[in-house]
């Protein structure tokens, strides 16, 4: 029997994509994971532009991760132009971007995946029957909001980081009320690891490389050098050697291999090469859990982003405890014609921006690298198997439903990659 | 009868469809008020018979003209939200640019690609009011809504965010010698970005009448380039900008 599976509108994603699945012998033959958003062509706009302009125009390539976006490039600029920053503006970015971890993670485990596991349409459509954990989601969100406004000025696409150095210093009074936000909500993010440990995901493991940042004394961020589950250990500048992106004809998205192979990135990785690294809360919480790490089952993603949700709590608190923030000084940025290149954990995994510039300061060539289109493939790979092995005799609604939640357990971004999940389902 | 709403997307962000998910406090208050219809990025449930649809995102290919054309005929009042929809924002910078090079530089081969010349949503359907800004503001998407369930007439912001700057007495960044928007760019933004020391970057397109000969002088005054105005200006709204230049130039 052949079964020809065209899933249309799969919604709850960060974009628009569709998938077709050629089932035959009971075997998938053909599995084509499809972003259907119209090509943006960030990598020729920022071409001819002056580096003041870049970290803007870049921002604008996601909302819900912006800031991953303002970050990496700046940081590619500098290493350009050899900028050192002071340890005040590493640790404005930090607060920033554990913001924008908070508020992407929360927005997604709630919203885009929980209903599937509780079977509600929506996040919105919980809060009759579960309006604590939708206020809780809400107060997430919130404060991961709150930490970017008040360090970066406006919740998306923030406004204060420029090359070099901050515009704005966070005031005391603001800050002291974000401590004391922190300081509350901490429980909630326990108690959304909790539910995220207790929810009972397929049992479906596949092997893959993870990749991520490391760093000695911290849980990745926004530094590190490349590490990966099977001996991978690079700096930034040598990703070329070890990543290449390709076109699929099928697709406006790209899709990155590691010595052609398919990869994973995001939470579950970062996880699987840090765990030691996690705040004492999220190991606690981990430990209790009966899901052992290194994990190879793709749907504790969502577990893997609820722990990083308490270490990234537990981090602002310390900074923003320990620092006293103050006025500094502008930093002269001298242009040179040179070469930068910068990778950061965004929300979703890796992110690579790399830049040449000539003497001027305007860029002649720029590629940047986002974490969907390097997971695009290994999520590709993943509903094969994940349809071969459990899912091949299943009637047709399940089939999508199981296939969406792996797609979601991703959390994939295809405005980044390119934008909407379809699902069309045809039968011979 | 609650009104009926759907929040969509085109090509774009994500941000604008997210900025409505992020008024947080009110979202559940708001969301007894109106009847949230169709908003594919958070909902499995989605209808096509709405009385207002808030579109998002640009038009950068063809799928993006089929669905636009679909949600106008779905919709009574169709609302551009953000600065994509409203002026075709960052990704609209192609037009100004060679085409071909630019997308050459971004994929190696644009033949599966079904690309448009990029523009705002009203090159292609009838928009009945803007809401622009990168992103737009939350607190003003409500205010918007609000004056929908009181059957108020939606009115547009047409101060500059000079105007806005002034009130919140911050010290003038034009004045300082940097390259600030504010006088020619739309308000409603309660002028966010001077009032953390960073110059007014043009998100939420130009007002009508803003005196853009006058601001080039102040420009060369200050030793700043006057040609950089465009090249701002070009970066959200370039395409708006033009035309207004073009009718300035008729009287």
């Amino acid at each position: 029997m052949q079964r020809k599976i065209n899933m249309n509108y799969i919604t709850k994603i960060e974009g628009h994509a569709s998938l077709y699945l050629d089932i035959s012998d009971g075997k998938v033959k053909e599995c084509n994971l499809k972003s259907v958003e119209g090509a943006r062509f960030f990598e020729g706009i920022v071409k001819g532009k002056h580096y003041t302009e870049i970290s803007e125009i870049t921002s604008r390539i996601c909302g819900i991760c912006s800031c991953a976006h303002t970050i990496t490039s700046i940081k590619a600029i500098e290493n350009a132009f050899n900028i050192q920053v002071t340890e005040q503006t590493k640790l404005l970015r930090e607060l920033l971007t554990i913001g924008e971890r908070i508020r992407s993670h929360t927005t997604h485990l709630y919203f885009l995946a929980l209903p599937d596991y509780w079977g509600f349409e929506s996040g919105i459509a919980m809060a009759a029957k579960h309006k604590n954990e939708v206020k809780r989601a809400l107060d997430l969100m919130k404060l991961g909001n709150n930490l970017i406004e008040v360090v970066g000025g406006r919740v998306m696409h923030p406004v204060t980081f420029e090359i070099g150095y901050c515009t704005h210093i966070p005031k005391k009074e603001e800050l002291d009320e974000l401590l004391k936000r922190l300081k509350l909500l901490k429980r909630d993010a326990i108690k959304t690891a909790e539910l995220f440990s207790s929810i009972e995901v397929p049992s479906f493991e596949r092997e893959t490389e993870y990749v991520s940042l490391r760093q000695l004394d911290n849980f990745p961020l926004i530094s590190g050098d490349i590490v990966s589950t099977k001996g991978l250990n690079i700096k930034a500048h040598d990703y070329r050697k070890y990543f290449k992106e390709y076109i699929e004809p099928y697709s406006t998205a790209k899709f990155a291999v590691k010595d052609n192979k398919a990869y994973m990135t995001g939470a579950l990785a970062r996880v699987n090469n840090n765990q030691r690294l996690l705040c004492k809360e999220a190991e606690n919480i981990m430990r209790k859990s009966r899901k052992r790490f290194p994990n190879h089952n793709p749907f504790v993603n969502n577990f893997a982003q609820s722990l990083e949700i308490i270490h990234w709590i537990d981090r602002a608190i310390e900074i923003i405890e320990r620092w006293e923030f103050r006025k500094e000084p502008q930093i002269e940025v001298k242009p040179k014609a040179e070469r930068g290149i910068a990778v950061t954990e965004a929300p979703r995994g890796l992110l690579f921006h790399d830049y040449e510039f000539d003497s001027k300061g305007m860029v002649k060539k720029c590629n940047i690298i986002t974490p969907t289109a390097q997971f695009l493939k290994n999520l590709e790979e993943d509903i094969r198997a994940y349809v071969s092995q459990n899912l091949i005799d299943k009637p047709e609604k399940e089939l999508k439903l199981e296939i969406e939640k792996l797609i979601r357990a991703y959390d994939p971004c295809f405005s980044c990659s390119t934008h909407f999940l379809e699902l069309k389902l045809k039968k011979d | 009868m609650k009104l009926k709403v759907g929040l969509f997307g085109l090509t774009g962000c994500g941000g604008c469809e997210l900025a409505v998910l992020f008024t947080e406090d009110i979202l559940l208050d708001l969301l007894k008020e109106i009847n949230l219809v169709a908003a594919p990025f958070f909902k499995g449930d989605n209808k096509d018979n709405y009385d207002i649809a808030f579109v998002g995102g640009l038009v950068a290919d063809k799928n993006d003209i089929k669905k636009l054309e679909e949600f106008r005929k779905n919709s009574k009042i169709l609302i551009a939200l953000g600065a994509c929809a409203v002026h075709g924002n960052v990704p609209a910078l192609k037009n100004f640019m060679n085409k071909k090079a630019v997308e050459k530089e971004a994929y190696e081969s644009t033949a599966h690609l079904e690309s448009v010349t990029p523009g705002p949503i009203s090159d292609y359907v009838k928009v009945d009011f803007s809401i622009p800004g990168c992103p737009p503001n939350s607190n003003e998407i409500v205010k918007y809504i609000k004056d929908l369930l009181l059957e108020k007439k939606l009115v547009a912001n047409k101060k500059s965010v000079c105007f806005e700057c002034n009130l919140k007495e911050n010290y003038c960044l034009l004045c300082q010698g940097k390259e600030c928007m504010g006088p020619l760019t739309r308000a409603g933004c309660d002028a966010l970005c001077p009032s953390f020391n960073k110059e007014c970057t043009g998100c939420r397109g130009p007002i009508e009448d803003g005196n853009i000969e006058e601001i080039k002088k102040i420009f060369k005054e200050k030793d700043l380039d006057p040609d950089m105005i465009i090249n701002k200006l070009n970066k959200y709204a370039g395409l708006e900008f033009k035309k207004l230049m073009k009718n300035a130039k008729k009287d």
